[in-house]
C-alpha cells in the first residue's frame, strides 16, 4: 500500500499519494484531483496516475507542510470525476506475428488462446491513466484469471500498436519502444497524433472495447 | 544559414521543452544543458526559448551558406572557424564559405548552436523541441544528418565578438560533479548503510547513458520494503533504483510515468549539470532542505537576469567604436 | 558627446569594475570621467622602436582575463606566434565577456596589463610584432 503524503519528484515537481484501495472509485477522485489543481495559477500541469496524482508547480513551493494541508484537504472533499461516456472500440488480432508472447500467456495461465481471447476481449477498460509514453493508456478491468508476470527478459522494441499484459494490467502501446509485458496482439489505432486536436486519442475516464478481427493460434 | 556538411547521429533541435502535455503522455524534451542553450541564445539577442542544435557527439562539421551570426556555448569541442579556434563560449559573425568544425568534446557533454532569432523549425504543440520516441518536432523529429540546412529566424548584422563565464562544472578543486537533491517518497525504506553510501560516496556515470536517463554505477542501494509501487508522474531529475541496486536519472526524454523505488530527485537547477557530464565522469549527491532548493532557484533566476542586464548594456556600448 | 543616462552607465559600469579613471576619445571629443579622489594613473605604453608593431586594444571597460583558463583553449604566452583573428584574451565585466582577437598575425610581446587588472577602452593589451 503507498504511503500517504506528499513528496519531491523534481524541487518544482511533488507526487501526492494516499494509502487506500487500487479501484476505480479512489482513482475517480484523482481525476478530480488532477483537473482542480490543474487551475490553479501557480501550477503548471497535474497528472494523474494510479490512484496518485503529481503536480509541476512554476515555482519550488514555500513549504511542503502547507502544500500537504492543501492536498489533504481537497482529498478530503471525495469529489470525484465521471467515466466520460466515451467508449473506443478497437480492431486487434491476436496471437501472430504481432502477439509473439500469446502462448506463453496460455502456459502461464493454464487457458487456451481461444479461452485467453474470450477474457480479454469480453469486458470494457477503463482509461485510468495517459502515459509513459505518449498516448499510451493505463487500463483497468483486466480478468484476474488472465493475470501474469513481467517478463524476466524486455523486449527492446515493439512497434506502436502492441497489446500487451503484465500483473493485473493490460494496454496498448502507442509508438515503438521497450517493453517487459506479454504482447498478446496488435490494434490498428493511431493514440497518439501530435497534428490532431487533442492529440492523444484518449483521455483518463475514457473507455475501450477490443474486437477481435483475426486470431491466429 | 548553415549547411551541416558532417555530424555523428546524435544532434537534435531543442528549446527549454514542451508544456502542457504531460497529461497526455508526452515528455518534456528540451535541452540537457538548458543553461548553456540560454546563454547561446542572451548572446545572440534572442529569446532564451529559441531554438538551437544541441551537438551531444562530435566531429561535425558546417558550412555558412552567407554571412551570419552564430553562438557556440557549452564543453569545449576545439572549435574551429577556417581554422581560427574559438573559445567554448562564443558569439560572432561568420563569412559565406567559412567552415566551422567541431573537434572531440571536454569540459563538458554538450555544445549549443544557436542563430539569430534561434533556428528556424516549426513549432509543434507549442514547442521547437525534438520529440524522438513519436517522431516529430525539431527537423522531422529526427537526429540530424549530412546535408540538412539549418536557418535562422532573423537576419544577422555586423556584431562584436563575445563571451560569457559559465559557473564551473564542478566545484573548486573537486573532482566530482555535485548535484543538489531533495528525497522522495521511498527513500527511508532503503538500508541506513545504502542513504550513507548514496548521500555521501560517488557514483560513475556509465556508458548507457542518453537524453532519456543517465545510469550510474556505484555502491549498491538495498530497498528494505518490498512491492511494487503504482505508476505515478515523474519528471527529469528523479532517481529510480531497480531491482539491481544502481541508480538510474531520468531525464529529458524520460518516460512520463514510472513506478520504481525512488531515492532521491535532482534540483532543477543542476539539471544542466548532469547534462554536461560524460560517460566516465563521479557525480556525489548532496542532500539539501526545500528552503535551499528555493535560495538555489532564487540564485539561478539571478544569474539569468544579471547577464541578460550586461548583454543588453553591451549592446549600448556598441556605438562606441 | 554622451547623453545623461549614457554617462550614467558609463559611471555606473565604473563603480561596478571598480575603475576609478576612465578615458575614452570620441570623434573630435574627449572624455574624461574620475570617481572619488582618484590620482590619474599613467599609461602603460611601450616605447616605440623601429620593428612595426601593431598594438593590441581592449574592446571595453572591465577585467582583463587571459585565454586558456577555462575556455578551452590553449594559453598564449609572451613570444608565441599568433594567426590572423586569434582569441588573445577577454575583458571581463561582471560574466560577460568581450574577446579581443590578433589584429593580424605576428609573435606577441608579453601581456601589458596583469591578469584582473581593470582597462578602459583603448588601453593597449599586447603589442604584436607583425610577421611580413
Amino acid at each position: 500500500m503507498p504511503k500517504s503524503g506528499v513528496f519531491p519528484i523534481g524541487s518544482r515537481t511533488f507526487l501526492y499519494q494516499v494509502d487506500c484501495p487500487f479501484d476505480l472509485e479512489h482513482q475517480r477522485r484523482f481525476w478530480s484531483m488532477a483537473e482542480t489543481l490543474g487551475q490553479r495559477d501557480d501550477v503548471v500541469e497535474a497528472v494523474p496516475g494510479m490512484t496518485n496524482v503529481t503536480i509541476r508547480f512554476e515555482r519550488v513551493p514555500n513549504e511542503l507542510a502547507t502544500l500537504e494541508r492543501d492536498l489533504d484537504a481537497l482529498w478530503a472533499t471525495g469529489d470525484k470525476k465521471d467515466l466520460t461516456g466515451k467508449v473506443l472500440e478497437i480492431d486487434t488480432t491476436y496471437g501472430g506475428a504481432g502477439g509473439p508472447h500469446l502462448q506463453d500467456v496460455c502456459s502461464l495461465t493454464g487457458l487456451t488462446v481461444d479461452e485467453v481471447v474470450r477474457l480479454h476481449c469480453r469486458s470494457d477498460y477503463t482509461v485510468y491513466a495517459v502515459g509513459s509514453h505518449a498516448g499510451y493508456c493505463y487500463l483497468g478491468g483486466l480478468d484476474p484469471r488472465l493475470e501474469t508476470p513481467r517478463r524476466k527478459v524486455p523486449l527492446k522494441t515493439l512497434p506502436g500498436g502492441s497489446l500487451s499484459i503484465a500483473g493485473l494490467q493490460t494496454g496498448v502501446s502507442a509508438s515503438a519502444g521497450p517493453s517487459g509485458w506479454n504482447t498478446i496482439g496488435s490494434a490498428d489505432v493511431c493514440f497518439f497524433d501530435p497534428t490532431r486536436k487533442p492529440a492523444s486519442l484518449l483521455r483518463p475516464g475514457d473507455q475501450i472495447r477490443f474486437k477481435p478481427t483475426e486470431v491466429i493460434a | 544559414m548553415i549547411e551541416v556538411i558532417s555530424i555523428p547521429p546524435l544532434a537534435t533541435i531543442q528549446d527549454l521543452g514542451r508544456f502542457g502535455y504531460w497529461a497526455q503522455g508526452l515528455g518534456r524534451a528540451g535541452a540537457m544543458d538548458p543553461l548553456a542553450h540560454r546563454v547561446a541564445n542572451l548572446l545572440l539577442g534572442n529569446d532564451e526559448e529559441a531554438a538551437t542544435l544541441e551537438i551531444p557527439l562530435t566531429p561535425a562539421q558546417f558550412r555558412f551558406v552567407e554571412d551570419s551570426n552564430f553562438a557556440l556555448v557549452g564543453a569545449a569541442s576545439k572549435a574551429t572557424l577556417d581554422g581560427v579556434s574559438l573559445p567554448r563560449v562564443w558569439a560572432g559573425n561568420a563569412r559565406a564559405g567559412q567552415v566551422l568544425t567541431l573537434g572531440p568534446l571536454t569540459q563538458g557533454a554538450q555544445v549549443y548552436l544557436s542563430l539569430p532569432g534561434g533556428i528556424d523549425v516549426p513549432r509543434v504543440l507549442g514547442s521547437r523541441s525534438t520529440q524522438l520516441r513519436e517522431a516529430f518536432g525539431g527537423i522531422e523529429g529526427r537526429v540530424l544528418e549530412a546535408g540538412d540546412i539549418l536557418r535562422p529566424v532573423s537576419a544577422s548584422t555586423q556584431m562584436r565578438p563575445l563571451s560569457y563565464s559559465l559557473p564551473p562544472l564542478r566545484p573548486l578543486g573537486g573532482a566530482d560533479i555535485v548535484l543538489r537533491v531533495l528525497p522522495s517518497a521511498e527513500t527511508e525504506e532503503f538500508s541506513q548503510a545504502s542513504r550513507d553510501a548514496f548521500f555521501s560516496q560517488t557514483y560513475t556515470i556509465t556508458p548507457a547513458s542518453n537524453r532519456q536517463g543517465y545510469r550510474l554505477q556505484g555502491p549498491e542501494l538495498t530497498r528494505q520494503a518490498t512491492g511494487e509501487l503504482r505508476s505515478h508522474g515523474i519528471a527529469p531529475g528523479i532517481v529510480q533504483v531497480p531491482g539491481g541496486g544502481q541508480p538510474i536519472i531520468q531525464l529529458a526524454d524520460s518516460a512520463t510515468m514510472g513506478g520504481y523505488p525512488k531515492i532521491a530527485c535532482v534540483i532543477e537547477p543542476d539539471l544542466w549539470r548532469i547534462g554536461q557530464a560524460r560517460a566516465g565522469d563521479n557525480v556525489r549527491f548532496e542532500l539539501i532542505t526545500l528552503a535551499e532548493a528555493r535560495d538555489a532557484e532564487i540564485e539561478e533566476t539571478a544569474l539569468l537576469e544579471n547577464c541578460r542586464r550586461l548583454l543588453d548594456l553591451h549592446e549600448f556600448q556598441k556605438g562606441w567604436s | 558627446m554622451y547623453s545623461e543616462t549614457e554617462m550614467t552607465r558609463l559611471v555606473e559600469a565604473m563603480r561596478r569594475t571598480g575603475s576609478k579613471l576612465l578615458e575614452v576619445d570620441g570623434a573630435g571629443d574627449h572624455l574624461r570621467l574620475v570617481l572619488g579622489d582618484a590620482e590619474p594613473a599613467a599609461s602603460e605604453i611601450a616605447p616605440l622602436n623601429a620593428a612595426p608593431k601593431e598594438q593590441v586594444k581592449s574592446p571595453g571597460l572591465g577585467r582583463f582575463i587571459a585565454v586558456g583558463r577555462d575556455d578551452g583553449l590553449e594559453p598564449v604566452s609572451a613570444g608565441a606566434a599568433v594567426s590572423e583573428g586569434q582569441v588573445l584574451g577577454y575583458i571581463d565585466d561582471d560574466g560577460v565577456r568581450l574577446p579581443f582577437c590578433a589584429p593580424a598575425a605576428g609573435t606577441l610581446t608579453a601581456a601589458l596589463v596583469a591578469e584582473g587588472q581593470v582597462t578602459g577602452y583603448g588601453d593597449v593589451l599586447f603589442e604584436l610584432e607583425v610577421v611580413q
